[in-house]
């Protein structure tokens, strides 16, 4: 049995230049990641498996299903990709059926909290602050 | 979410967008006037576009309370157009599509700065709120300086006064047509100015002042942190993202190093060396 793994609705991305740019509305955490890596979180939008994912690849360039399945995983992790209760067997495409990717473990590049205390309003700017009514 | 029959008021406008404030309890209507004094638009009647906000005012709590509160990050929820906040002592409801919204909590104004934050961030469909101090060439420019908490935003702002127009929160928005347009908000020491904006600063305390360009993917692993994201839906915040990326593309983005001296500002509003 293979795992499978879709986007999770919580999750807002754009490609920008190189980078897919990721705002996790649930961990308010942002996320970026190199172009492999956003390829396979674009593909997510339908549940897949590494072996399905291996078709952004291109050919002959050695595509790693365990690579693969290692980075859905530490997608989940970050609560990027949801995995899903997986009910047959994996599916393993051949590489460059549908892409042209070249290969190379897909990577997260940076990963940041979105600044708290912008959703916050500044405390030391209100407490003790007549203004503010303290 | 019940809006009662007109109550006295009065109506502000930050970033171009309208809001009313009404409340049945006259001491936190002048607080609250007084707190958005310079925002305020002639008395009602307001606006029709303008948003209804009622106030209502909640059991009073202590003082150690309220400080956990403002310690604490509030809870923002959206749901198709139901925006909710949530605190240890205040609570609001906002109906984006009505343009009606509620705000109950203790008699003071943070409930009503959390509540007109969180509705421009989803108000804002064609500009980012972002975590920074904004300073004004007059009317010919505006530079935003942003960074996390201590990156020297309100020192900045505290050193050049004929310059800032915000501390802490400034509205960019970007129109289909003409430059980027900068808006000071009153969050915290803010005044309604508003200018082309020429430039965004991220910064850092350093020994002296020095200033360098950021590539597009730097200037946005730093300035994205400091948005302040609509709650949700996802096609909002994918909207954000795409303005975002425009703003960088438009406008220089520089890591700037500054130390607590007025001259830094011979370094932001520097004509940019080719």
């Amino acid at each position: 049995m293979a795992a499978t793994y879709r986007r999770a609705a919580h999750v807002a991305w754009r490609r920008i230049g190189d980078e897919t740019v990721c705002v996790n509305l649930a961990t308010k955490e942002m996320v970026g990641l190199d172009p492999a890596g956003g390829a396979v979180l674009e593909r997510c939008a339908e549940p897949r498996s590494a072996g399905e994912l291996l078709s952004l690849f291109a050919p002959g360039a050695g595509a790693e299903p365990g690579a693969l399945a290692a980075f859905c995983a530490e997608l989940a992790d970050l609560g990027l990709l949801v995995p899903l209760a997986d009910t047959s067997g994996d599916t393993a495409e051949k590489p460059g059926a549908e892409g042209a990717i070249p290969w190379g473990p897909p990577r997260v590049l940076w990963h940041e909290p979105l600044s708290a205390v912008v959703n916050q309003i500044s405390p030391p700017q209100q407490l003790g602050n007549p203004e503010c009514g303290f | 979410m019940t809006i009662p029959a007109a109550r006295p008021g009065f109506a502000l406008e930050l970033a171009g967008h309208r809001f009313t404030l009404r409340s049945d309890d006259p001491a936190w209507a002048r607080r609250i006037r007084a707190r958005y004094e310079g925002f305020l638009l002639s008395d009602l009647p307001a606006p029709k576009d303008a948003f209804e906000i009622e106030v209502a005012t909640g059991r009073a709590v202590r003082s150690a309370d309220l400080e956990s509160e403002l310690r604490e990050p509030f809870a923002v929820s959206r749901r198709a157009d139901r925006l909710q906040l949530h605190g240890a002592q205040f609570a609001a409801e906002a109906d984006l599509a009505l343009r009606r919204a509620s705000v109950s909590g203790p008699p003071f104004t943070y409930p009503v700065d959390a509540l007109l934050r969180q509705l421009l961030a989803h108000l804002l469909d064609d500009g980012l709120l972002i975590h920074a101090a904004l300073l004004l060439d007059g009317e010919r420019q505006a530079f935003v300086a942003s960074g996390p908490s201590g990156c020297g935003k309100s020192t900045l702002a505290g050193l050049l006064p004929e310059q800032a127009a915000a501390d802490e929160l400034v509205a960019v928005r970007l129109p289909p047509a003409g430059p980027p347009m900068a808006y000071g908000l009153p969050f915290w020491k803010g005044r309604p100015r508003q200018a082309p904006l020429a430039g965004v600063h991220l910064l850092r305390h350093a020994p002296a002042c020095a200033r360098t360009r950021l590539d597009p993917a730097a200037a946005l692993r730093r300035v994205a942190p400091e948005v302040l994201w609509p709650a949700g839906p996802e096609a909002a915040v994918g909207a954000r993202l795409d303005l975002l990326a425009d703003l960088i593309a438009r406008v220089p983005v520089w890591d700037l190093g500054f130390r607590p001296h007025p001259e830094v500002w011979e370094t932001i509003a520097a004509e940019e060396v080719a």
